[in-house]
């Protein structure tokens, strides 16, 4: 009997070695991707920036896969990307079938915190970035007089959820220098504010589109102040910084802390994640084809029609390091940027225990 | 300007450009005919394949093409089977589907193909004529008067369709209640989503649309045990239907003028022309006793309206390069892949590329119209096979259709939820539209709101436009309450003279 048992375990054995080296031997003939679709969730509406990233990686992503697989882009906006994000972090195997396209909206999201935050992006796997050169921020140029005139009624600043980096300028500029602001959030995308600013509902705003922003400069509708890096735009050379914009007013400590850590690393742009538990062979396949991607001659052409010039790609791991650098801000940085948000009217998440 | 129009016409009717078209309109007809399946969802696919071509005129001959006649055949299912085809065909069943069973199947079709192509030469003409005065035009709405607009749709066809006015209101705001559903878009708070993630998104409209008008109708049909249509004959209709619309012109004209209107306001939406045509039509018209239970004129304003959509909706798109909907939107990325630069290049350098995309709406909408034309005998005839023959397949159609929204068995669920609530309102004489149209715009509604309070706090209700659109929709509201009461006190009397 015991020997019967022997031999059937034997035999299991040999059945489990024989299928694992098949299996093996399959994979190696037939790549993982072959026949497979990879779905890319673009964690906003089509037909802005992050979308537009997607689409453009999606495009070239399966030249560079082995296997050549399909994409299919599918937009899931909503919440400056919480929809997404909370999406993507409870329901996505880690196939590496399942991508998402996000942006620095999301890590702005998270460090703000709330209820309705049940991701931790500190645990996605970054395949790759994208990183257009700094926003821009615009003032219609009939609201520029009131930007220094307390008296007057104050610029009105639109944004979609309040806590884009970008935002992270007026709110020291009001702060700082004095600036004449108030703030009106819930714009669906770039789309509709871009309307907005032209029709005058709101009187400042700012992207990182440069043909955008040029469009609207050459119907005489804005003036640029600052651009959010911390080195000036080749696109923009006579556009300053914002920190040159402060000048000596430009606080230290934890106030400038906390200005770092709203505003973000600027490699913290584009970005597109695995989910957690991706297997590092298959994380290593999709960032090596992914650089690729941004070494093909085609798409730095098309991402300077869509970007502007200037634009650079990050590996991943370099974001992923960024991000959790940007998570970990002391606790006292993070208590001054709420204290900033509530003074100003802007949404304050509650914080994570 | 003649140059520039030549130009953009011998542009796309040049062979290769004919033959990209002709594709596109095959396509766009196509995904019009199933219901589910989205020309939004469509245009992403092609995307990739599109941003590929280096020719502007043939990406313009390709998708303007597809995206100009997605509403043309999908009155087929709308008029046929009560299910619409695609989001801008949803007024169009409460007249076609009666007509259907009335045995006037070919009469709605063709009226609806010819209301269709005319509109579609609509919308083209105002996107020529507009070229001068697109820009004032478009910035003269901000976020008070879409805020208005957004509640006259809901208020005017809650008021309009059925003849409970009350009952239309209250369904009107349940649809706005279920366009809360999911996770709030300006700060991510879950609202009834009770922790469910397949509700973050709140509820597909195509689930809404498909379980609210779809399965009840095929109940009725079950229970009645007879073919769609009663009548046993195929009929003259299909003369009759193209002379219906040539009959009712200055409806055609005025339901065209405000489909294009809709579609050039970017942030309505492309699913509210037909609506809002369809109530115009019952509150403007003579003898409107019939609407809803088979009037050719209910099909004629929602068809003509949902194609004169198309050329309006480009208008912000060329003008600005912000987009309309989600299809301009994704047309719009394709365009910068190709080169094309939406905004004041495509009034002076890129002129001839703006005439493109006008001459493409025109011969588009020639060539769907010709398509669904020569296939609508054979596919009305479905109206009269035995019910035994035709509920099951519509029902596999329906359910398809439903599960192509999210490819999630809850699409199923919330599918047979609706159904339930379509069944019980149809029962109990509840009007579907009003919360149909609540649901589409219930979430547009409240942003619109809480960006005017935000923006102007209460400053914003003494907008001249405001107050004008305010005067416009308490007298579309108020009017046909009175009217009705009027009526109703003349028949009274009239019974009581007797």
């Amino acid at each position: 009997m015991r020997r019967k048992i022997l031999i059937f375990l034997f035999s299991l054995l040999f059945c489990g070695f024989f299928i694992a080296a098949a299996g093996q031997l399959f994979a190696a003939e037939h790549p993982y991707y072959e026949g497979k679709t990879i779905r890319i969730i673009v964690s906003s509406s089509p037909g802005g920036g992050t979308d537009t990233s997607a689409r453009l990686v999606s495009r070239f992503m399966s030249k560079y896969i082995p296997g050549n697989p399909k994409t299919i882009v599918q937009n899931m906006p909503g919440g400056g990307g919480t929809i997404a994000n909370n999406y993507f972090a409870s329901e996505v195997k880690p196939d590496g079938l399942t991508l998402m396209q996000d942006s620095s909206s999301g890590i702005g999201n998270f460090v703000r915190g709330g209820p309705t935050i049940k991701y931790d992006p500190r645990k996605f796997k970054v395949i790759g970035g994208v990183a257009r050169p700094g926003s821009l921020v615009m003032i219609r140029n009939d609201a520029r007089p009131r930007l220094m005139d307390s008296s007057a009624k104050p610029v009105v600043v639109g944004d979609t959820d309040g806590i884009r980096t970008w935002v992270a300028m007026t709110v020291w500029g009001a702060e700082y220098l004095g600036w004449n602001l108030r703030w009106i959030y819930g714009y669906p995308g770039s789309r509709e504010l871009a309307l907005a600013i032209r029709q005058g509902e709101i009187d400042m705003w700012a992207t990182q589109n440069a043909k955008l922003v040029k469009d609207l400069q050459r119907e005489g509708v804005v003036q640029i102040l600052a651009t959010e890096e911390d080195r000036r735009r080749e696109d923009f050379a006579d556009v300053p910084t914002f920190v040159e914009l402060l000048g000596s007013k430009r606080p230290s400590g934890l106030a400038w802390q906390g200005y770092l850590g709203w505003a973000g690393a600027p490699e913290l742009d584009k970005f597109l994640v695995a989910p957690e538990g991706t297997p590092d062979p298959l994380m290593k396949l999709l960032r090596e084809a992914f650089s690729k991607v941004m070494k093909d001659p085609e798409v730095d052409k098309e991402g300077d029609k869509f970007f502007g010039e200037g634009w650079r790609p990050h590996p991943g791991e370099k974001i992923e390091a960024v991000i959790r650098e940007h998570i970990a801000i002391p606790k006292e940085a993070l208590d001054f940027i709420t204290k900033m948000r509530q003074k100003y009217g802007l949404p304050v998440g509650e914080k994570k225990s | 300007m003649l140059e520039a129009a030549l130009e953009g016409l011998a542009g796309v009717v040049q062979p290769e450009a004919m033959a990209f078209m002709a594709l596109g309109v095959l396509i766009g007809s196509l995904v019009g005919f199933l219901p589910g399946i989205g020309g939004p969802s469509t245009l992403a696919i092609m995307l990739p394949f599109v941003m590929t071509m280096k020719d502007p005129l043939l990406v313009i001959a390709l998708i303007v093409g597809m995206d100009a006649v997605g509403n043309t055949a999908s009155a087929f299912t709308s008029i046929l089977i009560s299910v619409p085809g695609s989001s801008g065909s949803q007024a169009t069943i409460l007249d076609g589907y009666p007509m259907a069973k009335k045995g006037e199947a070919a009469r709605a079709l063709s009226a609806s193909f010819v209301a269709s192509l005319l509109g579609g030469f609509f919308g083209a003409f105002v996107l020529f004529a507009s070229l001068p005065v697109l820009r004032p035009v478009v910035l003269a709405f901000s976020s008070p008067e879409f805020f208005i607009l957004t509640l006259w749709g809901v208020s005017m066809v809650g008021i309009l369709s059925g003849n409970a006015p009350i009952k239309g209101l209250l369904a009107g705001i349940l649809g706005v209640l279920i366009g809360t559903v999911g996770l709030d878009t300006k700060s991510g708070i879950e609202r009834y989503a009770f922790d469910v993630s397949y509700l973050w998104e709140g509820i597909e409209l195509v689930l809404v649309a498909l379980g609210l008008f779809g399965i009840p109708e095929v109940i009725d049909l079950a229970s009645r045990k007879t073919s769609i249509a009663k009548a046993e004959e195929f009929g003259r209709g299909y003369l009759e239907g193209i002379l219906d619309v040539f009959r009712h012109w200055w409806l055609l004209i005025r339901t065209s003028v405000i489909g294009a209107w809709i579609g050039f306001l970017p942030g309505l939406g492309s699913s509210v022309a037909d609506w809002f045509a369809y109530a115009h039509a019952v509150q403007t018209e003579k003898n409107r006793e019939n609407f809803g239970k088979g009037d050719i004129r209910g099909v004629i304003a929602s068809e003509g309206a949902n194609n004169a959509k198309e050329g309006g909706d480009y208008i912000p798109t060329l003008a600005f390069g912000i987009p309309g909907g989600t299809s301009t939107a994704l047309i719009l990325t394709a365009f910068v892949a190709v080169g094309i630069n939406p905004g004041p290049d495509m009034l002076t350098s890129q002129l001839n590329l703006t005439f493109a995309v006008i001459w493409t709406l025109v011969i588009a909408n020639i060539l769907a119209t010709a398509l669904c034309m020569l296939f609508s005998r054979p596919i009305a005839r479905m109206c009269f096979l035995p019910f035994y023959a035709i509920v099951p397949p519509i029902v596999a159609f329906i359910f398809i259709g439903a599960f192509a929204a999210n490819f999630h068995s809850y699409d199923l669920t919330a599918l047979m939820i609706f159904s339930l609530l379509g069944f019980f309102m149809r029962r109990y004489g509840w009007p579907r539209p009003p919360l149909l149209l609540g649901v589409v715009l219930g979430e547009k509604m409240e942003l619109y709101l809480w960006l005017s309070y935000t923006r102007y706090g209460l400053e914003w209700l003494r907008r001249p436009m405001v107050m004008a659109l305010m005067v416009l929709l308490i007298a579309s509201v108020v009017y046909p309450i009175v009217a009705g009461r009027k009526e109703k006190r003349a028949a009274e009397a009239s019974v009581a003279g007797a």
